[in-house]
């Protein structure tokens, strides 16, 4: 997997790009892409905290940033997946590794969700919340994310040159995913005869140790991370498996 | 130097194509039926240090098929390529150009797909818009150049990507022809330089100025095989014969 610097160049290049289109194509570019989180942080709020009355503490960050590491999750492994089959035209162009491409794609939307939660911080200092030492922790949890994001990404975007309903399929999982993920709601109220299945969903796992690092200044015990990061390793392990062995392949699918 | 022993491509073509998993599944019980192509059918070529090859035939012949195999795009069914030294793709120019994107941007961008690293494209970049003549609109937009002008930031940038082996796809035929008099030039120093050139063309003077020897293919075979001024002959004579 090791790349080289004329590799990392273009990596950055192709990801710089893609994130200057989606947000020069209109003036208030950055503002129209938190609009949808901020819609779904309203509606969700409503219905689950003033109609409902659940009891979560710090109710409006918790759900905020639930619904920023989900959109980052589900952004990141659709535009991920359809990567390479839309820049089939460099594919079938030139020689180089198929795989900056999903690289390149990662870093885009890794660049987005830094944004987000830089506005998350503002959001943070005007509820008043603070931060402690957990927080350093942070980098780590967005890297199992990132691995993970990348071995779907890499695993089903090899598929999809050849199966173009695979995004369809994923998206219509990833509603259901939006729901088996503690996003409005907590971890708690799973039965316990289920919680042990239930766990095993890599998002939930990320999901929950960032909301203890940054908003309840604790963290998950060493076993417990050691478990996502080998969920979450495996992941990227078995979808760049999957990639490379179907590399040849890609020019002649897409 | 590059030199390919027997090339073989084919491709299965369906009658029916299935694109999604849902048609595949449904279309278990009703096996496929294939009618087979064959892109390339046992093509040979050797090309030395400092000699260029030309390659011509009507279209759907194998030209393309050829270059992207001797390019390491896509992967031959059977025979072998070999070469020696850094292997340089034209097969489209302006690759990943943008027209949301200024002139600058585009450069860096095509310029790192060649290749390149940021800061080769860095130290060439003068080069690059002085070749391409657009030293005013180095900031605008590309979507606001002219065809010509677009057509000149591709190639001067694409020559950027140094190498051993080109393999250009008609990429010659751009702008007036005060600028197609330069591209000449930068090929025959290329040449001079002991540089090895496999031009796909149907500009057939392009062919006979530029070119070595030449072959000619037709439907995946190598007809004919030649100096340029024979090979071309016979490939017009055979193209009069053709009634429309």
């Amino acid at each position: 997997m090791a790349l080289t610097r004329r590799e990392l160049d273009l990596i950055a290049e192709l990801a710089w790009t893609d994130f200057k289109m989606r947000y020069n194509s209109s003036k208030l570019g950055f503002v129209w892409s938190f609009l949808n989180p901020l819609m779904m942080l309203t509606t969700l709020y409503v219905v689950f905290h003033l109609l409902m009355r659940s009891n979560i503490e710090q109710y409006p960050l918790f759900l905020l940033l639930g619904i920023i590491l989900w959109n980052y999750f589900a952004e990141s492994t659709v535009a991920g997946i359809a990567a390479v089959s839309n820049k089939a035209p460099l594919i079938n162009r030139i020689r180089f590794r198929k795989d900056i491409i999903v690289f390149a794609s990662g870093l885009t939307t890794l660049l987005s969700f830094t944004l987000n939660m830089i506005v998350f911080a503002v959001f943070m200092l005007v509820f008043g919340a603070g931060l402690s030492w957990h927080v350093l922790y942070l980098p780590v949890v967005v890297f199992q994310f990132l691995m993970l994001t990348l071995g779907i990404s890499f695993g089903l975007g090899a598929v999809y040159t050849r199966y173009h309903d695979t995004k369809h399929i994923w998206e219509v999982l990833l509603q259901i995913g939006f729901f088996l993920t503690p996003i409005f709601y907590q971890v708690g109220i799973i039965p316990p005869e289920y919680a042990g299945a239930y766990m095993l969903n890599p998002v939930t796992r990320i999901i929950t140790s960032a909301r203890e690092l940054i908003l309840y200044h604790q963290m998950a015990d060493a076993g417990s991370q050691v478990v996502t990061f080998v969920i979450c390793a495996s992941a990227l392990a078995g979808g760049y498996a999957y990639f490379r062995s179907r590399r040849d392949y890609l020019a002649d699918e897409v | 130097m590059i030199r390919a022993k027997d090339l073989v491509k084919k491709y299965k073509i369906p009658h029916e194509r299935r694109t999604t998993l849902f048609e595949t599944c449904a279309g278990l019980l009703s096996p496929l039926t294939y009618e087979t192509l064959w892109a390339l059918d046992g093509v040979s070529l050797a090309v030395g240090d400092g000699e260029a090859l030309g390659v011509i035939g009507a279209n759907g012949s194998g030209k393309s098929t050829l270059l992207r195999i001797l390019a390491g795009i896509i992967r031959q069914d059977e025979g072998t390529v070999e070469t020696k030294g850094r292997l340089v793709p034209f097969l489209e120019l302006g690759l990943g150009f943008c027209g949301e994107l200024t002139a600058k941007e585009n450069v860096f961008l095509n310029g790192m797909l060649m290749g390149l690293t940021r800061q080769d494209v860095r130290d060439r970049f003068d080069e690059i818009i002085e070749f391409a003549e657009i030293e005013n609109f180095v900031d605008t937009k590309l979507k606001n150049f002219s065809s010509g002008m677009y057509a000149r930031l591709a190639f001067s940038t694409a020559i950027q990507a140094r190498g051993d082996v080109y393999l250009v796809d008609e990429v010659l035929a751009v702008g007036d022809i005060g600028f197609q008099e330069k591209c000449y030039r930068v090929f025959s120093e290329f040449k001079k330089e002991g540089k090895t050139l496999v031009i796909v063309s149907h500009n057939m003077s392009v062919v006979r100025r530029l070119c070595d020897n030449v072959i000619y293919l037709e439907s995946g075979r190598v007809e004919m095989e030649g100096s340029p001024d024979s090979v071309v002959a016979a490939y017009e004579e055979k193209l009069k014969g053709v009634t429309f």
